[in-house]
């Protein structure tokens, strides 16, 4: 993938940018250049753990897809990472500083999150929904006006712009929300399954400018549940199950079918279609348990 | 009550009144500050000109000109007619003026609470009235009354109310949250059973005040104007102002918390320290409108309502033209509580609720509709 390639130069640039300075890299336990270190965290609530023992590395110019079984904890892990959920053990590292030590204005100006359920109290339209992407900046009306105007048409929502967004269906519902992601414009992204309602074209549009911040320069982590996107869109694949991270590696290397038979319970086949790879259900053998799985790369 | 039915009317198409609204401001670009700017003017006009015709209207009429003219030469400045009878001018300033500037002053005040409390509670139904917080600052101050206590002066009841209110909004603010979110249904049952609590707790004084007391705290729960004194106003106006003046403060983070909790808060806002900001706004406001006034209910739950289906649902504007929809509401309602039945002055209570109840029926099913109207 384009991104790996360039990492180490535009990481520069966005810490530049956006005033991420490495004052705070001597952390123990951060490592350096990561955009979010995650140190032997956990999540404990009720005495159970929803999330045990994560180490995470992320580093700027960089795709990451959240995958794994329901209840895996993958939002948790999102919500860990965006500062929502403090850890009950371990840490979560914003360059190098602790995710706690941060104002909420100050972690605005860092990541911007995109949650499952997208409700809104009042009938505000969808252009002031946008907007309100740009609070926690002090720009002018004349330079927030533009990003809001392209954010939106990047998400594909400027027709909408007028509507109310109460009176959305679920899936611009979705894009518009997106769209108040892009206009927070930092340099990490986190987007907790945003193509859950959404249309194939939509999908493959909300996925590819996901991949453009990505490339220029951003921290992008999505939580998906279509692996086969996730293989075609990622740099990396992080497989959740149980509360723990099994799996971390490049998408030919952690979507392999013995491992996400195991992991989902369910046989699975990983093919390699016109040089991308593609996860199917295995309906081939229905009922056969995983150990049995047959992996078919052509 | 011909005012008060005017922007009731719309309520019924919120597409044509948004059109209407937007008449007066060019296709492109400003329209929403210039349909803003339009919308303050003409609540502005129209609340002088209610304030000036009440204050003529009575058994004691007094000319338009001349009630202007007697406010010009209070002023110094010796222009247009005075009062012509004998006791029009007293009548004007020991009667009439204390009493229209209170129902402004407590009109803004629960107004501009209502507006609040449904923005920090993502909630359209949520209301000083309908949720008991009225009641509460009811009966902190009935306590001060009952057993009559001065402590503080002239300040007394308000503080007893202040402390009464902050106490029961932060009860309902608590009692009906549940992850993050007020559900509509959890909401309307805490305030049914905080106010149950409250007019157990007014029986109570009731039960043990004396006659003079009692008398007090029962023109409390009908909630009347009658007999305001400048005393009285010069008491309420800085509070009123005070709390409208925070709230407008608070605007632009009641607009981030549309998203929610979650979603406001990875937008910037700092949600706790919001909260605790809205809930003490609300407590000054309803102390402010409850302290002399009584309970008036459902102004804060009609004026924000209307003032969202003509000019959208920011809280910059809502804010203040709430502000200004609820000193005109009280300003008509009391002026038909004096006038409606002739020789009698009807509790103000009992008018907004006539009104307020069948509008909160109506604004129930709405919402039950539009499955997306609720936080």
């Amino acid at each position: 993938m384009t991104g790996t390639e360039t990492s180490t130069e535009t990481s520069i640039e966005t810490s530049i940018e956006t005033g991420a300075t490495e004052t705070g890299a001597a952390e123990v336990g951060a490592e350096v250049g990561a955009v979010i270190s995650v140190v032997g965290a956990g999540v404990r609530i009720d005495r159970i753990d929803i999330l045990d023992d994560i180490d995470l590395h992320l580093a700027p110019a960089q795709l990451v897809a959240l995958v794994g079984p329901n209840g895996a904890g993958k939002s948790t892990l999102l919500a860990l990472l965006a500062g929502d959920q403090e850890p009950s053990s371990g840490r979560v590292l914003h360059a190098g500083r602790p995710v706690t030590a941060y104002g909420s204005r100050a972690l605005a100006r860092r990541r911007a999150v995109l949650t499952q359920h997208q409700g809104l109290a009042f009938g505000f339209t969808v252009r002031q929904v946008v907007t309100m992407g740009r609070a926690p900046w002090r720009a002018s009306d004349v330079e927030d006006q533009r990003v809001v105007e392209e954010s939106m048409r990047r998400a594909d929502v400027d027709a909408l712009a007028a509507r109310a967004f109460p009176t959305l269906s679920g899936g611009e519902r979705a894009r518009a929300s997106f769209a108040r992601i892009l206009a927070q414009t930092t340099p990490v992204i986190l987007l907790d399954e945003p193509t859950a309602a959404l249309d194939i074209r939509h999908q493959e549009a909300v996925l590819a400018t996901a991949r453009a911040e990505a490339d220029a320069g951003a921290l992008v982590v999505v939580v998906l549940h279509d692996l086969s996107l996730a293989a075609a869109y990622a740099d990396r694949v992080c497989l959740v199950s149980g509360g723990r991270l099994v799996a971390d590696g490049p998408p030919r290397q952690v979507l392999r079918a013995d491992l996400l038979g195991d992991v989902y319970g369910h046989p699975v086949q990983v093919i390699d279609h016109d040089g991308s790879v593609v996860v199917l259900p295995d309906r081939r053998h229905a009922g056969r348990a995983p150990e049995q799985v047959v992996s078919c790369n052509d | 009550m011909t005012a008060l039915a005017t922007p009731a009317a719309p309520a019924d198409e919120p597409g044509r009144a948004r059109g209407a609204a937007a008449t007066c401001a060019p296709r492109h670009g400003g329209h929403r500050i210039l349909t803003g700017t339009g919308l303050l003017g003409a609540l502005v006009v129209t609340l002088t000109l209610a304030l000036i015709v009440s204050a003529g209207t009575g058994q004691l009429h007094i000319p338009v000109d001349e009630v202007v003219g007697s406010v010009l030469h209070h002023i110094g400045l010796p222009w247009g007619p005075v009062p012509t009878h004998p006791r029009g001018d007293a009548t004007l300033w020991e009667v009439r003026f204390p009493r229209v500037a209170m129902a402004a002053l407590a009109g803004a005040s629960l107004a501009t609470a209502g507006a609040v409390m449904q923005g920090v509670f993502g909630n359209p139904l949520a209301e000083p009235g309908v949720v008991g917080v009225s009641s509460g600052a009811a009966v902190a101050a009935g306590v001060v009354i009952a057993f009559g206590l001065t402590g503080a002066g002239v300040w007394t009841v308000p503080a007893a109310a202040f402390a009464g209110g902050l106490l029961s909004t932060l009860l309902v603010y608590l009692l009906s949250r549940d992850g993050g979110r007020t559900e509509v249904v959890t909401l309307v049952l805490t305030g049914i059973a905080l106010n149950a609590m409250t007019s157990a707790g007014l029986s109570f004084l009731l039960f043990l005040g004396d006659q003079q007391a009692r008398e007090q705290i029962v023109f409390w729960t009908l909630g009347s104007l009658n007999g305001t004194r400048w005393s009285a106003v010069l008491v309420v106006a800085p509070l009123a102002a005070l709390g409208i003046a925070a709230a407008i403060l608070l605007a632009r983070s009641l607009d981030l918390l549309a998203l929610g909790d979650r979603g406001a808060r990875h937008v910037g806002v700092d949600v706790e320290r919001l909260r605790i900001g809205a809930i003490v706004v609300v407590a000054v406001l309803t102390a402010a409108a409850v302290s002399f006034c009584g309970i008036i209910a459902f102004v804060g739950l009609v004026v924000p309502h209307l003032i969202r289906l003509l000019a959208g649902p920011g809280h910059l504007l809502l804010i203040p033209a709430s502000a200004l929809g609820g000193a005109l509401l009280l300003v008509v309602a009391d002026l038909w509580a004096r006038t409606a039945v002739a020789n009698a002055d009807l509790p103000i209570g009992l008018l907004t609720s006539l009104v307020g109840g069948p509008f909160f029926f109506w604004l129930i099913r709405r919402a039950r509709r539009t499955a997306g109207g609720w936080a």
